[in-house]
């Protein structure tokens, strides 16, 4: 297969991952009675995992009519339980049809034939890119917010995530353990993606970044076994076996000293720019002040390496300096 | 070796194509097996050469060899036909306790069978294409000894083919592949010869020279046993004829006393000239039954 | 040639290739760090030369001698049994439906995640396709039924595998159609090598037992039966050994055609074309032949990777064609 293809293929996963993250944030006990602005839409269909997370948190009752069904799939969807409750779609144009919604939400990329055919036929389309950050996903917060005529929900979720985010942003220090997002088929998640925001955020240094990877991109097993990053997250291997699941697996990783290997974030949390990427943020953060504990807030910081190591090509204590 | 075959049966696809034929024949004989199309003639050879299954009996010397008639190549119309045995179990009890008697590999030292059709898979050398018929003779993974180059280097000489020994079989003449492959039978070196039709296609010389090759053989006291379409070469070159007609045994005896006019008229329904000299018979056909005197 | 020089040619070929195998990576270890990291002393056990040449590399190494020599036997056997110069166990189906075995066992979880599920599954699938072949094709004995015969089987076996692939509820296991149509050797682990080397092992052994079954049939199966020639033990040699052999080199690498096809050709000229002298050098042929392919792919697209199959089809699909243009002039 060709490289464009397979990008064309890892794009695929990045889209599929990262549109399930958005909601998670503990159901807030907001007044469930609010209805959504006079001229909001009423009928609302969401074809897009992650668009599907955003909708589900702050859609009124019995506004959204359906969402994909991957938002059923819980190592994509941190809302999987809730999306039971609504139609689930497979994003065909038909489906839309039948549903007759007032406004379609849903994935720039994933869809693309799909949208422009939807908009040909006279509905109402809304894009959301799914190529974020942390830092991003407030303003897609608002966004669909506004588009869901529900902005005072919309804010206060977006608030209090951009509050929690900054909360544990503050207790990190210059302990930064190195990390790598290593998943099915051996693909790392690099520069640019929102697991690396995330890595950043909790404190860790992703080492496919450092290494110049940038999006979601094959990431050779020997380098792992090179560059022995402290963390190593994979994915919970989801119900049915695939072979791609193995690689995470590899007796090599298994092997090194001194690595942590596991799911360490919550299933399905940060597969998607949604609220729930907070619960993966907060647990890779506890995970970092285990392995490397920041010292007191007023001792000097003069062991700060302690949890961070240079990049090296492979050191052989028989053999002398690394190259 | 005496061959001795007794009451053998064939049928294929539900139909009895050898019915109760017995033969037998002295060593160092060539017999010729002579019958119109469809007399039964191949599927005797292949019988007897125990590529089909057969009911009857048959000893080579002191050799039994009833349990040859194993079904060795399944053809369908064997499968029809051990289908049609299930209603006789019997008969199936007693050829399986004959099955065991004698094995493939044993069998292929006995006897040898040069089938009629012509089948070289690959582009063999002359010389190792004849040295296939030693493969019963080595054993597994084995190199050819000296005795079976040597036994290879008389069967070429014998079928004419030692000037060809490098050339690629697949590229020589049909009359060539004829005589290379009857040389691969003859380096299997067996009591008992079966050769079906392997004159057919042979220039005159070549034919006279198939037919020598067999006499040869026979006077080293091997027993050959050969179908042949051509009178002529029958006639001349055959200790013994056996006429098949129908599946059944329609005569058998020297050349004389077999190839009668009465009996060409009603077994081939041809007529023929007839001549002696000091070698015997020289029989040629010249015209049909019924048919105008027109030359 | 002289086949005693033959082989030694083609075993000091495989060996190297071997070796470069075990030299192409990634990580870019020096020659004397991949032979300290391979043979060093258990306290360098951890140490990240060990593990790479240990864990990643020499299964790798393993793997591609193991399927090569499979892939190349299991060619020449079929050629020599069938008398069909095109036979070969991706072009006839066998490899395509061994991996729809291995797909259909292990992706429907009915093993758990085992891997023991992928040989169970392969040898299933081309023991099925093997005998499906013998009862359509061998008969006839024609060049063309059995192509043809191999073709239908590889179209259904692969669109059986897709569908497969695609209901499975992970929505992870559809992207996993073309390691399975175009196999890899990537990742491997010593798992691999102790699942699969000793059943491609015993297929081997079987293949070997046929080898006088195979010159016989040289002159046709009645020629061959009067040669003392047991057919229906010859068939079953050859039917279980090339479904093990193939079997378990498909349950681990996914499908890699044509080097069953290409080795016997390119090797047949340099014997003296008796089936049974090819199989050896065959075998040998076809390691170098796979061990090359996958340096290749490392080197080709160092960070990607091509999947070997890729490869591999790109040499021999236009060989094959030129083959069948040459064997409609001439029976080879």
């Amino acid at each position: 297969m060709s490289t464009r293809g397979r990008k064309r293929i890892l794009s695929l996963f990045g889209l599929v991952l990262l549109a399930g993250a958005l909601l998670a944030a503990p159901a807030p006990a907001a007044p469930k009675r609010v209805m959504p602005l006079p001229n909001a839409p009423m009928r609302v269909m969401s074809l897009n995992v992650c668009t599907d997370q955003l909708a589900m948190a702050l859609a009124a009752p019995g506004q959204l009519v359906s969402v994909s069904f991957l938002a059923r799939e819980p190592s994509l969807s941190m809302l999987h339980e809730e999306a039971k409750e609504y139609l689930a779609n497979r994003g065909l144009a038909e489906e839309v049809f039948l549903q007759k919604p007032d406004l379609v939400v849903t994935g720039t990329y994933s869809l693309h034939n799909t949208s422009a055919l939807l908009k040909r036929l006279g509905f109402a389309v809304e894009e959301f890119s799914f190529v974020q950050t942390l830092d991003t996903i407030p303003g897609e917060i608002r966004r669909m917010g506004s588009l869901l005529g529900r902005q005072d929900r919309a804010e206060e979720i977006a608030t209090r995530f951009a509050a929690e985010l900054a909360d544990i942003k503050r207790r990190q220090c210059d302990r930064r353990p190195s990390a790598i997002a290593y998943d099915q088929n051996g693909v790392a998640l690099g520069r640019g993606t929102l697991a690396d925001s995330v890595l950043e955020a909790a404190g860790f240094r992703n080492l496919a970044a450092d290494l110049g990877v940038v999006g979601m991109t094959p990431f050779p097993l020997e380098q792992i076994v090179v560059q022995r990053p402290d963390v190593i997250i994979t994915g919970k291997p989801a119900g049915a076996p695939t072979l791609g699941a193995q690689v995470p697996r590899h007796p090599a990783i298994a092997a090194l000293p001194g690595t942590r290997i596991g799911a360490f974030v919550p299933e399905g949390s940060w597969s998607c720019g949604a609220p729930s990427v907070i619960e993966a943020v907060r647990a890779l953060a506890r995970l970092r002040a285990e392995i490397a504990p920041c010292p007191a807030p007023d001792h000097n910081s003069s062991e700060r390496d302690a949890g961070e190591k240079p990049l090296r090509a492979f050191p052989h204590p028989a053999l002398g300096a690394p190259r | 070796m005496r061959l001795t075959v007794d009451n053998i049966r064939v049928s294929l696809g539900g139909r009895l194509v050898v019915n109760g034929v017995s033969l037998s024949i002295e060593p160092g004989r060539v017999v010729g097996l002579l019958g119109p199309n469809g007399a039964g003639k191949s599927t005797l050879m292949r019988a007897l050469a125990g590529q089909v299954a057969a009911s009857g009996t048959m000893t080579l010397g002191p050799h039994d060899l009833t349990g040859a008639f194993c079904s060795q190549v399944e053809s369908p119309d064997v499968r029809i036909n051990a289908e049609k045995q299930r209603d006789r179990p019997v008969q199936r009890f007693y050829e399986t306790l004959h099955r065991s008697r004698i094995g493939p590999a044993e069998r292929a030292r006995l006897i040898a069978y040069l089938p009629q059709a012509r089948a070289i898979g690959w582009r063999l050398k002359v010389r190792d294409l004849v040295a296939l018929g030693r493969l019963p003779w080595r054993s597994f993974g084995s190199r050819a000894s000296a005795e079976d180059h040597a036994v290879v280097d008389r069967a070429m000489a014998l079928m004419d083919v030692t000037a060809l020994a490098d050339r690629i079989a697949t590229e020589l003449s049909g009359g060539e592949q004829a005589r290379v492959l009857a040389a691969r039978a003859v380096a299997q070196h067996t009591p008992l010869l079966i050769a079906d039709e392997p004159a057919s296609g042979l220039d005159p010389a070549h034919q006279i020279t198939m037919m020598q090759a067999l006499r040869r053989l026979a006077g080293d006291g091997r027993t050959v046993l050969v179908s042949l379409h051509d009178l002529t070469l029958a006639a001349r070159w055959c200790d013994e004829i056996v006429m098949l007609k129908e599946g059944t045994l329609a005569a058998a005896g020297t050349p004389e006393t077999v190839l009668t006019d009465e009996r060409l008229a009603e077994i081939y329904g041809v007529r023929a000239h007839r001549a002696r000299d000091a070698k015997g018979l020289i029989l040629a056909p010249v015209d049909l039954i019924g048919a105008s005197d027109q030359p | 040639m002289r086949p005693a020089l033959l082989n030694t040619g083609l075993a000091v070929l495989a060996l190297g290739l071997f070796v470069l195998s075990l030299l192409v990576g990634p990580a870019d270890l020096r020659f004397d760090e991949s032979i300290l990291g391979l043979f060093a002393a258990a306290q360098y056990h951890g140490e990240g030369a060990g593990i790479i040449m240990r864990e990643i590399r020499l299964p790798r190494a393993l793997l591609g001698l193991g399927i090569g020599i499979s892939l190349g036997l299991s060619g020449a056997v079929l050629q020599g049994f069938l008398r069909n110069p095109l036979a070969e166990p991706g072009i006839i189906g066998v490899s395509a439906t061994a991996a729809l075995g291995a797909v259909a066992v292990f992706y429907s979880g009915l093993a758990g995640s085992s891997l023991y599920a992928l040989p169970a599954g392969a040898l299933i699938g081309a023991l099925t396709a093997v005998l499906i072949l013998l009862a359509i094709a061998a008969r006839q004995g024609s060049t063309l039924t059995l192509i043809l015969a191999g073709v239908a089987l590889s179209s259904l076996a692969g669109a059986l595998t897709s569908l497969v692939l695609n209901l499975s509820p992970n929505p992870f296991a559809a992207y996993e159609i073309i390691f399975w149509l175009l196999g890899s050797l990537k990742d491997r682990s010593m798992e691999h090598v102790a699942l699969a080397l000793p059943l491609m092992a015993l297929g081997w052994l079987l293949i070997a037992l046929s080898a006088r079954a195979i010159d016989a049939l040289s002159l046709g199966e009645e020629a061959a039966a009067s040669l003392g020639i047991h057919m229906g033990r010859a068939r079953f040699l050859i039917v279980a050994g090339v479904a093990l052999s193939v079997g378990a080199a498909t349950a681990v690498a996914g499908t890699i055609g044509f080097i069953g096809l290409v080795v016997p050709h390119l090797i047949r000229p340099l014997t003296d074309r008796l089936p049974s002298s090819l199989l050896l050098p065959a075998a040998l042929g076809g390691a170098a032949l796979l061990l090359a392919a996958d340096s290749a792919a490392r080197l080709v697209l160092p960070a990607g990777e091509l999947n070997v199959g890729v490869l591999t089809a790109l040499i021999g699909a236009p060989f094959f064609l030129w083959l069948v243009m040459r064997v409609r002039r001439e029976m080879l």
